[in-house]
């Protein structure tokens, strides 16, 4: 089984590279949840989204209690967005583009 | 590309911001880590995500040359990757994306991994990626 980041470095960047409090974040190709899950206690809302309905049934189920309330996941591509506009603060491209 | 960062741009609001979090390529190398210490013994193949990575690239500056992205705050960082035998870190490099294998070989890599094992308890394979986290805001 492949660990990936146990020094939490990707999350400390994330938090480094802008303040997440109180902001929507769009994050497009959140896989399995598991950058999400690092990083998704900070903003007030991360909706998460994925082509693929098998990693995404991961990110459902693996979705910590904590974070159930304000963490969301959606199967959608990057091409057609299925929010409105203006609808984020933050749109993270998760190794996507 | 650049179609998805012009949605990407519609859903966020005026100064919102971009984040394009990437890996990228450089043949990052494969050490055997345990005890403190760590040993280079080869490097992964990831000229597969060559054209992706230099398109993505090219979207990102078509973007901001058209002025709906600008400004730009650049960070580079190494992530950790481990794996506890050479077969579980093979499966993960070919299941990617952009398919990527062990160089000089899976064997090479085996041979040393092996021979370290049976010397300590808590040895990985470890590849650390460099990676990328550029911010760019909406105009």
């Amino acid at each position: 089984m492949v660990e990936i980041d146990p020094e939490g470095i990707e999350s400390r960047e994330l938090l480094a590279a802008m303040d997440f409090k109180d902001t929507m974040v769009l994050e497009v190709g959140c896989g399995d949840g598991r950058l999400t899950f690092k990083y998704g206690a900070v903003p007030r809302r991360v909706v998460g989204i994925e082509p693929s309905a098998s990693p995404l049934t991961n990110a459902h189920s693996n979705c910590p209690t904590a974070l159930s309330s304000h963490v969301h996941f959606v199967q959608a591509t990057a091409m057609t967005l299925p929010f409105r506009d203006h609808s984020f603060d933050v749109v993270l491209l998760a190794k996507s583009l | 590309m650049v179609d998805a960062l012009k949605e990407s741009w519609r859903v966020l609001h005026q100064g919102g911001v971009l984040l394009d979090f990437r890996p990228l390529v450089g043949s990052p190398p494969i050490e055997i880590a345990g005890g403190g210490s760590a040993q280079e013994v080869g490097s992964v193949d990831d000229r597969a995500a060559d054209g992706d990575s230099a398109a993505a690239d090219a979207a990102i500056e078509t973007v901001t040359k058209s002025g709906i992205f600008y400004g730009e705050t650049k960070r580079q960082f190494q992530v950790a990757h481990y794996w506890d035998s050479v077969e579980e870190m093979s499966e993960y490099l070919g299941s990617r994306r952009h398919r990527m294998s062990i160089l000089p070989s899976e064997a090479h890599v085996r041979e040393f991994f092996d021979r370290t094992v049976r010397t300590d308890a808590r040895i990985r394979l470890r590849c650390r990626w460099r990676n990328q986290l550029h911010a760019y805001a909406r105009l």
